[in-house]
């Protein structure tokens, strides 16, 4: 492909992606009834704001419970990313270090809980939930996932990398399982620990169902399933406030995502040998 | 200084498929014995045992007074140095060197101490900064062997520690190898494949093949007194050359020479008496010129195919009416592919296109059918 041609391919594809945030951008920025006024008739105005300004943004703020959910997202992005990271390490170290009877259909039969969604199991998830105590907790929203098969995978794959050797002369060397873990494993798949990381933080941006489902109370409640709750298909959305709420609620993701991103270079170890 | 003990130690992957058959071998305190063999002869898999990476199914490992066959790598006070080095990729060189002094949880102003003191020694003072993937195949082997020296361990295994390094490098290496062992006093177990690289560190040797040990011995011994077809063709240069023959009235007859078995050395006549066919090997550097030999030999003529040169010393191909019989079988015998042409390596810079050679009769080879020696098997008590 010539490089212009693959240059616009590229354009397209990141605009495609770009296109939703930034329109989601624009409409905070705009007065509610000035996106009703433009919305009949096809124009620049439809898109874009022609008197911008943050009055959305200052609803935003006031209301009453937004920041709690907003604090209770960005809490449960950061517990599930450290609980699936670590328990994807130890998993992923097992089934690549260890061996046993059944490894291989062990890793098989997580691989495949990826094919299921999670609105088939989400009624008997619900009632275990139940039974444990956990309905409307935080912990209850968490515990569920906190086991990933992606995680696994991919740290597994990581570890499979690094070479047997370095566990080897590790534990020559005087190291425990670990120790071997610890100091020779681990800062060679830093790129895909950052990697495992990252990616069930954001996972939490998409959480829908399982928190509508499990999550009763509103101050409980996570950002994007209490903004949702601001369309009323009865009367006329706030719009303007809808954007501006979403937009306040991916910024911490944003962020975050912005400041690891540099980590994400796949992890190369070689054993010093080439 | 340890001695390491090995009793019937036995290890296989799959069911039925024995990846060494009951395997017994002592190194005495201070020794340095080679493990060697073609690929896939159980070498590797043994210092695994011993080093405890593998779990064998039976026997004992003894490490001086100490049983480990069941003690955790990490207790066994032992040092392997890897094919590829294993280095950890990121750490320096001088935190590479302390990792084993930082398990025993020494105190940081000895680990200093140790360091500098191994680095003197193995000459990385310069290095100790770098990582290990901006050092060269040479340096890398070095920093692999002072954190196999570092903790003073009761036994040294290298797993075929110069196969990453080039020519000039390796032999050069291999003096150091040498010289440390020496100057450590400390056990060593040193797996390769290379038989030049064998003979040359070697105090004893451990000649191996599909699990099983073909002989045990000094380098020397080997070459002079192989126990098979095996090992004599793996030690040396060019491999034997081996030719079918057959006891006749007091002579061995070699297609049309023959030799009178009262020219053998005492053992070897009796052994040989009474048998009918055999296999002789004869030395490619043990051949000479009838015209230098002041006695009545076996005498071998021939056609010369080719000639290679290799140094001041000329490998010469010919082809003789004794020929070799069944190529394929004596092959299967010596675990390597035998032509049917004879070498003889001679350094001699000409030659003529005819050649007629011979051998002293106590420097004969000889074999029964299933490639054991005869008369003089050169294998020393385990």
């Amino acid at each position: 492909m010539k490089r212009p041609l693959r240059f616009m391919l590229r354009l397209v594809l990141a605009a495609l992606f770009v296109a939703p945030i930034l329109l989601a951008l624009a409409a905070s920025f705009r007065d509610n009834s000035d996106m009703y006024r433009y919305a009949g008739s096809l124009s620049l105005w439809t898109f874009l704001p022609a008197e911008p300004g943050i009055d959305a943004y200052r609803r935003a703020f006031t209301l009453p419970l937004l920041q709690t959910q907003l604090f209770n997202t960005v809490l449960l992005g950061f517990v599930m990313a450290t609980g699936t990271t670590v328990s994807s390490l130890l998993a992923g170290y097992a089934l690549s270090r260890f061996r046993f009877r059944g490894r291989q259909a062990l890793f098989l039969l997580m691989l495949f809980t990826l094919f299921i969604p999670v609105d088939v199991i989400l009624p008997p998830l619900f009632f275990v939930v139940r039974d444990l105590g956990l309905i409307d907790s935080f912990w209850g929203l968490a515990l569920p996932f906190i086991f990933s098969p992606i995680g696994v995978y991919l740290i597994r794959q990581a570890i499979e990398e690094v070479p047997r050797e370095l566990d080897h002369a590790a534990s020559l060397d005087g190291a425990g399982l670990w120790e071997v873990l610890r100091t020779a494993i681990l800062p060679n798949i830093r790129g895909a620990l950052i990697a495992c990381w990252l990616m069930h933080f954001v996972f939490v941006w998409e959480w829908y169902l399982w928190p509508l489902t499990a999550m009763r109370s509103d101050d409980g409640q996570l950002a994007q399933v209490a903004i949702a709750s601001l369309i009323d298909p009865l009367r006329s959305t706030d719009y303007a406030l809808v954007f501006a709420a979403a937009i306040l609620t991916i910024l911490p993701a944003f962020v975050v995502f912005a400041i690891l991103q540099r980590f994400l270079t796949s992890s190369q170890a070689t054993t010093g040998g080439k | 200084m340890h001695k390491l003990v090995l009793r019937s130690v036995t290890k296989s992957y799959a069911a039925g498929s024995a990846v060494l058959k009951p395997f017994d071998l002592v190194a005495q305190a201070g020794e340095l014995v080679v493990l060697v063999g073609p690929s896939g002869c159980g070498k590797s898999t043994l210092l695994k045992l011993i080093a405890g990476l593998e779990k064998l199914d039976d026997g004992q490992i003894l490490l001086g007074e100490r049983d480990i066959t069941n003690v955790e790598p990490r207790h066994r006070r032992i040092a392997m140095v890897f094919q590829n080095y294993a280095l950890y990729p990121h750490l320096s060189v001088r935190e590479n060197l302390a990792y084993p002094l930082r398990r025993q949880k020494l105190r940081a102003a000895d680990i200093v101490l140790k360091v500098s003191a191994v680095a003197r020694q193995l000459r990385l003072d310069e290095l100790l900064d770098r990582r290990p993937s901006q050092l060269s195949g040479g340096q890398k082997q070095r920093v692999a062997m002072g954190r196999a020296i570092i903790r003073e361990p009761d036994l040294f295994l290298l797993d075929e520690p110069l196969s990453n390094l080039d020519a000039a490098l390796r032999t050069h290496v291999r003096g150091e190898i040498r010289d440390l062992q020496r100057r450590l006093g400390t056990t060593m177990i040193y797996v390769t494949h290379d038989q030049v690289e064998a003979q040359t560190l070697a105090d004893r040797l451990v000649i191996m093949r599909n699990g099983e040990v073909q002989q045990v011995g000094p380098p020397q011994e080997i070459y002079e007194r192989p126990a098979n077809i095996f090992a004599a063709a793996f030690l040396g240069t060019a491999p034997p050359n081996f030719l079918a023959g057959r006891i006749v009235d007091d002579r061995v007859e070699i297609g049309q020479a023959s030799l009178p078995l009262a020219d053998l050395p005492g053992e070897c006549r009796t052994a040989l008496a009474g048998r009918e066919q055999i296999y002789v090997g004869l030395r490619p550097e043990m051949l000479r010129p009838t015209c230098d030999l002041d006695r009545d030999h076996f005498v071998l003529r021939g056609k010369v195919i080719r000639r290679e040169i290799v140094g001041n010393s000329q490998n010469v191909h010919f082809r003789s009416e004794a020929g070799s019989a069944d190529a394929a079988k004596l092959s299967a015998l010596a675990g390597r592919h035998l032509s049917d042409e004879l070498v003889w390596t001679t350094e001699r810079a000409g030659t003529d296109d005819a050649v007629e050679l011979g051998i002293r009769p106590e420097s004969i080879l000889f074999f029964d059918t299933d490639g054991v020696a005869i008369g003089a098997h050169g294998s020393d008590a385990l």
